[in-house]
């Protein structure tokens, strides 16, 4: 029965993980988009943007497909597009030109409204890296090894030593040492008995 | 007959826009298949436990047993996890009917304003259509 029991809870845990947590992620991960998405329009209503500027189509669109496709982000969609643009010339051709097409409506734009957008941008890929991190538990898998071998390779020797100090003033060892077992004393001093 | 820049250009792009569509569906299948994976493997393990007890015992049996072997903390336990998820999901129902109250209000003051407005074609309830 404790085997069902474990494999029970196992099973909620894993629905709860993947569909519910994961459909709550997704909303989070919508909230800022679209709080992004209204800063955006805010900057164009107050009339510092026109609503037909290139860099405003773009970045309304980026924060668009991101809406529409919050569950399709994941780990494993960002390692996959990272190699296609690493092994296709034609992705990193695409890209290049995007990049390109929005640096030059960028570099239309007054300073203060380009760096509000570069801002809006800022904020909405750091949501991404967000929605990835918290939904991802191959992230997990494939970075925590490498996160906790760093920090024990790191801090491992500071906190053995912390540790080590700790218990040799609380337990009082320093002046408990020449008691050792088979230490004795006696008129020439001390000598460890064989 | 020679392709001319242009043409070599929209090859091109139809090649990446390929390749990105390509990598899209290949890793919503691997999640996919991790997630229903796993919960076919956890299924699989109690398959195998109710099976071992078959012949022996009734699910009757095994059922009762399961819910005569619990006791009160855990019983409070599941009560505790069972009701907080129930919650959530009435939580998460509100949010929605509150996403599509305010969704529909934004969508008509923006329309005002900017007549091109493109939509991110979530629905309603601020969810992606099935057939997406």
């Amino acid at each position: 029965m404790i085997a069902l029991s474990t494999l029970i809870s196992l099973a909620g845990l894993w629905f709860l993980l993947n569909w519910l947590y994961r459909d709550y992620r997704d909303d989070v991960f919508k909230l800022h988009l679209f709080k992004q998405r209204d800063r955006l329009f805010d900057l164009a209503a107050d009339g510092k943007l026109a609503f037909d500027h290139p860099a405003y189509g773009m970045m309304r669109m980026a924060l668009n497909a991101y809406l529409y496709n919050a569950q399709r982000t994941s780990f494993l969609w960002l390692v996959f597009a990272g190699f296609a643009s690493g092994k296709s010339e034609d992705v990193r051709l695409e890209i290049g030109e995007r990049v390109e097409r929005w640096e030059k409506a960028m570099a239309s734009l007054p300073e203060d409204v380009r760096s509000e957008l570069l801002d809006i941008r800022e904020q909405m890929n750091f949501r991404l890296i967000d929605h990835i991190i918290f939904t991802s538990p191959l992230f997990w898998l494939a970075v925590a090894p490498v996160v906790l071998s760093l920090v024990i390779s790191l801090f491992g020797r500071a906190a053995t030593d912390g540790v080590r100090r700790f218990v040799v003033r609380t337990a009082n060892v320093d002046s408990i040492d020449f008691v050792a077992p088979g230490v004795v004393s006696d008129a020439d001093g001390m000598k460890v008995l064989a | 007959m020679s392709k001319t820049s242009s043409e070599r250009r929209a090859q091109s792009r139809r090649t990446a826009e390929i390749w990105l569509a390509s990598i899209s569906a290949i890793a919503r299948v691997l999640i996919e298949g991790i997630k229903w994976g796993g919960l076919v493997w956890i299924a699989s393990y109690v398959y195998r436990v109710v099976d071992s007890l078959a012949g022996r015992k009734t699910i009757a049996d095994i059922v009762i047993n399961f819910l005569g072997s619990l006791t009160v903390s855990q019983g409070a336990a599941w009560l505790l996890g069972s009701g907080g998820a129930f919650y959530g999901l009435r939580q998460k129902a509100l949010r929605s009917r509150e996403n599509k109250r305010h969704g529909e209000r934004i969508r008509e003051l923006e329309e005002r304003i900017d007549k091109g407005r493109t939509s991110s074609n979530l629905n309603e309830t601020g969810h992606t259509p099935k057939h997406g």
